[in-house]
């Protein structure tokens, strides 16, 4: 039975590399994403029927195109699009490889997310700024998101924990990162020692990320008097 | 002067579809207090959102000292909803916005910032409602009455010529009740403002009103000032507003 050091000394630069690419893929295309996602998002609450600029045919069309994004299995959404992504990125593999299709993926359910936190926003509040004369940009921009912020910064909890599973498929198909290490010493090598600091790896990950996460909404909502 | 000449608001677009306002026709002085008065569902919250096009009606006019103001939109229509202010049931205030940056708020509408004029006007106005000390609070640290103010205080920095009050009252205590009637009051008295107030209470038209509407199932069945309305009822929809039936007939 080898000791943690000799563990780490073989296998601790791989799982800190791995990590590294994990953590690369993980916030890169998320960061496209949002940028993506937000307004995608804001453009799906506001041509919502009976909403602040009602469009419902271009509303229908977007939310179509954001469920069939959504039906793909991250899998095959990723193997499908890979003439795209050679296009885009100059390559099919590897992490630059992983940035299109994690970007198809999590833009539309980012997009889902954020609708959602907008929605919550109460409808009063909305009507009020209305009536002070705000312009639909202005309602968005100085009402809307600031509003919904706490609900967007859970939502980034969600997102990022969605997104870190994607990852680790990606990885599974050569693009490296934690889920790539689980599966190569822990499936095809029975290596279960390397398994098992990856999936602890991928757990604190998570964890970090959700407790971050609430904390940051806990200090930006001020709808409680704590 | 607000003219509204043969209103009507029906939701979906056949001819048969019912009808929230059915052929309202109202004059409303300035400088006066107008309580306009109905059951839940007879019409009052559509009326008053009509008059600030937060709904559009369906056919009728509403003239504002003489213009039509029911085709209006873009900046046009965001400058008529700053002559008409409104305040709400549930006050509408901004959860993470603090009491002053919500009174700020319409002059960030206007112009797009917010000067260190506006901030002072602001707290003025705040002070007038009685919530200078409460300016960097939060709206989830006051009490309802106190929101109402703070949304009050919000109303006037519109520098507006009408307020509208939709169930302004409904949520609030007695006491509360009381102190943002006397507040709505003052305020009509001392600046001239025009008041236009939605309830389902009685009380609060016997309180500041000085003339009143009935309205039910959309329609107009009694208007007159409140000392002849509160005399003499004559539609069975005022009788029952002002409990001057047998309630268990």
């Amino acid at each position: 039975m080898p000791s943690l050091s000799e563990f780490f000394a073989e296998y601790g630069e791989l799982l800190l590399q791995g990590t590294g690419e994990t953590l690369v893929m993980l916030f890169v295309p998320t960061l496209i994403s949002y940028v993506l996602g937000i307004a995608l998002g804001v453009v799906l609450y506001l041509t919502a029927p009976g909403s602040l600029r009602p469009v419902p045919a271009l509303n229908a069309v977007l939310g179509w195109a954001v469920n069939i994004c959504r039906s793909f299995p991250f899998i095959v959404l990723m193997v499908s699009i890979i003439p795209l992504t050679r296009l885009i990125m100059g390559t099919g593999s590897g992490i630059l490889g992983t940035i299109p299709p994690l970007v198809l993926s999590a833009t539309p359910f980012i997009a889902r997310m954020v609708e959602q936190s907008l929605a919550e926003v109460p409808h009063e509040s909305v009507e009020a700024v209305e009536a002070c004369g705000a312009s639909v940009p202005r309602v968005v921009f100085s009402a809307l998101l600031p509003e919904a912020l706490p609900s967007l910064v859970r939502g980034v909890a969600v997102v990022l924990i969605a997104v870190l599973g994607y990852t680790a498929i990606a990885g599974a198909v050569g693009a490296g990162g934690l889920g790539d290490i689980a599966v190569r010493y822990g499936y095809y090598r029975y290596q279960s020692d390397v398994m098992i600091a990856a999936v602890v790896i991928l757990v604190v990950i998570v964890q970090l990320i959700q407790s971050a996460c609430d904390l940051l909404a806990r200090r930006v909502d001020h709808r409680s008097n704590s | 002067m607000i003219q509204i000449k043969n209103l009507c608001k029906s939701y979906g677009a056949q001819p048969d579809a019912p009808h929230a306002l059915d052929d309202v026709s109202i004059d409303i002085a300035d400088g006066d207090v107008m309580g306009i008065i109905g059951m839940s569902g007879a019409g009052k919250s559509t009326l008053v959102r009509c008059i600030n096009l937060l709904e559009r009606p369906t056919s009728g006019q509403i003239l504002v000292d003489g213009q039509d103001v029911t085709g209006l939109t873009g900046a046009a229509l965001r400058a008529y909803r700053r002559r008409v202010a409104m305040i709400f049931q549930n006050f509408g205030l901004l959860a993470q916005k603090t009491v002053l940056a919500n009174v700020c708020f319409p002059y960030l509408a206007a112009t797009g910032r917010v000067t260190a004029q506006n901030r002072e006007r602001a707290l003025q106005l705040l002070d007038l409602v009685g919530m200078a000390d409460r300016a960097d609070s939060y709206p989830s640290q006051l009490s309802g009455g106190q929101q109402q103010r703070v949304a009050i205080a919000r109303a006037l920095a519109c520098e507006p010529e009408y307020i509208l009050c939709d169930e302004a009252t409904s949520a609030l205590d007695p006491a509360s009740t009381n102190t943002v009637l006397k507040l709505l009051r003052q305020i009509n008295r001392e600046t001239g403002v025009t008041v236009i107030v939605i309830t389902h209470s009685m009380g609060v038209v016997e309180k500041i009103c000085k003339n009143v509407v009935v309205l039910e199932h959309g329609r107009v069945v009694e208007r007159g000032s409140v000392a002849d309305v509160f005399a003499a009822p004559q539609s069975q929809a005022a009788k029952v507003l002002l409990e001057r039936v047998d309630w268990d007939a």
